[in-house]
């Protein structure tokens, strides 16, 4: 009896090369994984153990690293806590206020028509490719003059409409039908609940996306709060500065047991809206 | 998936209130007592520049002086980063900082004259505080207007460290006196399987050394007062010359070269990080490591168990260029012993004399080469003038900072000091003795060092040239010559000559065209 061949079966070249990329992929993902295990690892080590044998497992475990960590991991009398707040507050309600502002300003500059409303997306695009080399210290100073220097109130400068996620945005309302919003006047809905009940809602997805994108960011930026809050320092900030401690101090074991510790929300929010990030992005864009 | 994000929610909000939980319990005040600047106290600003000799020091200091007096409190920032601690010091509208204990950074005209602090006289003391510092220590901390803007709260002294136990295993029973005896040393240890040497990236604490050598060879005068100003003996300043002449820097790199090499070297000396190649040299994988006094303080943290000692940089063998009487190495050597038992108090210098000069090994040596070895061996590397506390000019608590100085210099704030670091200031107590009965064998010797009859080499200087300072130039125009000795790779590899040919170019290529544009573009600013 004669076999019949499988219609679509893929040239041999075609699977070497998709086979290939599979390796390439999971070793990426292996060094990854690496760093992680490898972090842990080290983690359970004495200071010593990390020098003298950085691949062996642990003599002994010590687990209370985790716990020493936690009065150990201080700067400026910040302890693992307080830079949790700072960080929380700094980098969700940041990139919560910037997407707000965005997408506020992304819906009425692209459903209203106002003098200059035309002329709104060539105006951030300008802005956005304006170059900003050289300018932190005249931000320094204004924001120092402006009492945001070690503020809390620092989260204000995160209020901007002139940012790239506008641009996505912008697309994102351009693409969506006026009807919605029609439909709701009809039913006598003003311009405020049309715009939170009606179109802000279908915006959850590219929402959703790049508002964990902006998260991501600022949840891992210790530049900025190394200039700007010096004495309410993040997460990250701790890290840097613990790291650099670290040249004067042999505590290794506890650097390595604060990255991990550092890592895990960011890793579990990841873990928890892959889907949403991974399926509301798309190969060039945002998907609506 | 909706109980989920519930349960998740729940989490979060638990983190956040424990989070604000735990700044409430912070009070605003960033001093490690715990103490804020409630009450009628005036608030002392200080920042600090977090280095091997930890926060404890401050944290004690700020607790004994608000003890000790009742109109100021210490509100203390630290920072691992010198250069973010002190990056608005000069603005005077944005910086707040009334006393920095950080990397001396220059610009003068900002800081506030110590003159006063130095000739007063702290509470408890004998004498004015400074009688206490060393006087050689601080020529380097004297400004060339003759006012002080800066004294030391740290660094500490440059020693060759060395573990007892290898070196009792190799049969070591001489320490090296001279550079050419160290290289012996290293090759009877690699001999032996012993690494004898190791550094850390970045060319690991050579520069030291090369200043020490420097120093050594051409003179401690001649070290202070024209390389560090950069003038030529026609009296020019700053001076090309000064860059390029074949001084104690090129004798320094000859003796470098012959035991700076990846025969020597422990692997992974130009690659690790300090702190790992401390752990490495305290477990044992090398012998020797030149180190500073904060070494057991900075590993502390480690808790381990380490046999290490502390052997004064050997005397620059080349010296015997400039002498008249001393020309070979082995006659140096047992001048340096005998210097060695006078220094130590054994001998006085009268059990050597011989008519116009010294008897030593049955070899008359003239006076004026006995001085000037005596001079070289008991010349101290340190770094003391690089670190420094200093008043802003513009500091609204200025008298409130200068009390905290001259509290922390007076014997009670030395004391105090002394007991949180382990590490001795360039100064002795006006009466009575620092307690070091919690302190190491290694520890007390750097105490007793300062006792005795030393010199300074410091790292900085007030009167450092500004073409050091903000031109670019520098000891060897910052070549890695640490690395081109110690190439893996034998075609990386340099001699001390070639080294020093691409010194004498670099600094050709740049005095006039970067380095003294950079003076003039930085005073016009």
């Amino acid at each position: 009896m004669k076999r019949i061949k499988p219609l679509n079966r893929k040239p041999l070249s075609e699977k070497i090369l998709y086979n290939c990329i599979s390796v390439l992929f999971a070793v990426v993902a292996f060094s990854y994984i690496y760093i992680l295990v490898w972090t842990f690892i080290s983690s359970m080590k004495t200071h010593t153990e990390i020098v003298m044998n950085p691949f062996s497992l642990p003599e002994e475990w010590h687990w209370e690293h985790f716990v020493e960590m936690f009065s150990v991991f201080k700067v400026n009398g910040h302890g693992f806590f307080s830079m949790l707040f700072n960080s929380i507050w700094f980098s969700v309600g940041g990139a919560l206020l910037m997407h707000l502002t965005s997408v506020s300003f992304a819906y009425v500059s692209t459903k209203y028509t106002f003098p200059g409303s035309r002329w709104v997306y060539t105006i951030v695009l300008i802005m956005m490719t304006l170059p900003v080399y050289g300018s932190q210290g005249a931000m320094y100073r204004l924001l120092r003059t402006l009492g945001l220097v070690d503020s809390y109130l620092h989260i204000v400068i995160s209020i901007s409409g002139f940012t790239s996620a506008y641009l996505y945005y912008h697309a994102f309302f351009k693409n969506l039908s006026w009807s919605y919003a029609e439909a709701a006047m009809m039913d006598g809905a003003n311009d405020f609940q049309i715009f939170f009940r009606v179109m802000l809602p279908q915006s959850k997805p590219i929402f959703t996306a790049l508002f964990l994108t902006t998260w991501l960011t600022a949840w891992n930026n210790y530049e900025s709060p190394l200039v700007y809050l010096p004495n309410l320092p993040t997460l990250p900030v701790g890290i840097y500065q613990f790291d650099r401690m670290m040249m004067f101090e042999a505590r290794l074991d506890i650097l390595f047991a604060a990255c991990l510790v550092v890592s895990i929300p960011a890793l579990i929010i990841f873990i928890i809206f892959n889907k949403t990030l991974t399926t509301s992005l798309s190969i060039g864009g945002i998907k609506g | 998936m909706k109980r989920f994000t519930r349960v998740l929610a729940l989490v979060l909000s638990c983190c956040m209130c424990v989070s604000m939980l735990a700044c409430g319990s912070e009070g605003g005040s960033s001093n490690g007592s715990g103490k804020s600047g409630s009450g009628d106290r005036e608030e002392i600003k200080v920042a600090y520049w977090l280095s091997g000799l930890g926060e404890q020091w401050l944290s004690d200091l700020a607790a004994a002086f608000e003890e000790k007096q009742d109109k100021y409190t210490i509100n203390y920032i630290t920072s691992p980063t010198a250069t973010a601690l002190t990056s608005a010091f000069g603005m005077e509208d944005m910086d707040e900082t009334d006393l920095y204990f950080s990397l001396n950074i220059g610009f003068r005209e900002y800081m506030e004259p110590l003159d006063s602090l130095l000739e007063s006289t702290a509470d408890g003391d004998t004498k004015p505080l400074k009688e206490k510092f060393n006087a050689k220590y601080l020529e380097f901390e004297k400004a060339d207007d003759g006012h002080y803007y800066t004294l030391t709260y740290g660094g500490g002294m440059i020693n060759l460290y060395y573990n007892k136990d290898l070196m009792e295993q190799a049969g070591i029973t001489q320490l090296p006196r001279t550079s050419d005896e160290l290289t012996v040393l290293c090759d009877n240890l690699s001999s032996q399987g012993i690494v004898p040497i190791c550094h850390f990236k970045g060319g690991g604490y050579y520069e030291f050394l090369m200043r020490l050598y420097m120093a050594q060879y051409d003179g401690l005068d001649y070290y202070l007062n024209n390389w560090i100003t950069c003038t030529d003996e026609a009296g020019n300043s700053p001076s090309k010359d000064v860059l390029t002449k074949k001084d104690g820097r090129y004798y320094a790199l000859k003796a470098m070269e012959k035991f700076l090499t990846p025969d020597y070297t422990l692997p992974g000396s130009t690659t690790q990080t300090h702190t790992e190649i401390q752990t490495m040299f305290l477990n044992k994988s090398a012998a020797m490591m030149i180190n500073g006094s904060w070494i057991e303080n900075e590993m502390k943290a480690s808790k381990g168990q380490y046999n290490i000692a502390t052997m004064k940089l050997p005397v620059i063998s080349a010296i015997v260029n400039t002498l008249d009487t001393v020309k070979s190495d082995a006659l140096l050597r047992s001048v340096v012993t005998a210097v060695d038992q006078v220094s130590d108090g054994e001998k006085t210098a009268a059990d050597f004399a011989s008519g116009d000069g010294y008897m030593i090994d049955g070899t008359l040596i003239s006076a004026s080469d006995w001085t000037r070895i005596y001079e070289a061996r008991n010349m101290i590397q340190g770094n003391y003038a690089k670190e420094s506390a200093f008043v802003p000019k513009y500091s609204a608590q200025k008298e409130g900072a200068l009390e905290f100085l001259k509290f922390m210099y007076s014997d009670a704030g030395y004391q105090i000091y002394a007991q949180a670091t382990k590490c001795p200031l360039p100064m002795n107590l006006s009466g009575g003795s620092i307690d070091m009965s919690e302190m190491s064998d290694t520890q007390i010797s750097q105490f007793e060092l300062i006792n005795k009859d030393i010199s300074f080499v410091d790292l900085t200087s007030a009167r450092e040239s500004l073409i050091y300072l903000i031109g670019g130039a520098s000891l060897m125009a910052s070549i890695n010559y640490v690395d081109k000795f110690c190439a893996a790779n034998a075609d990386d590899r340099m001699s001390a000559d070639d080294v020093w040919a691409l010194m004498v170019k670099t600094v050709e290529e740049n005095y006039e065209n970067n380095w003294l544009l950079n003076i003039e573009v930085k005073k016009e600013k």
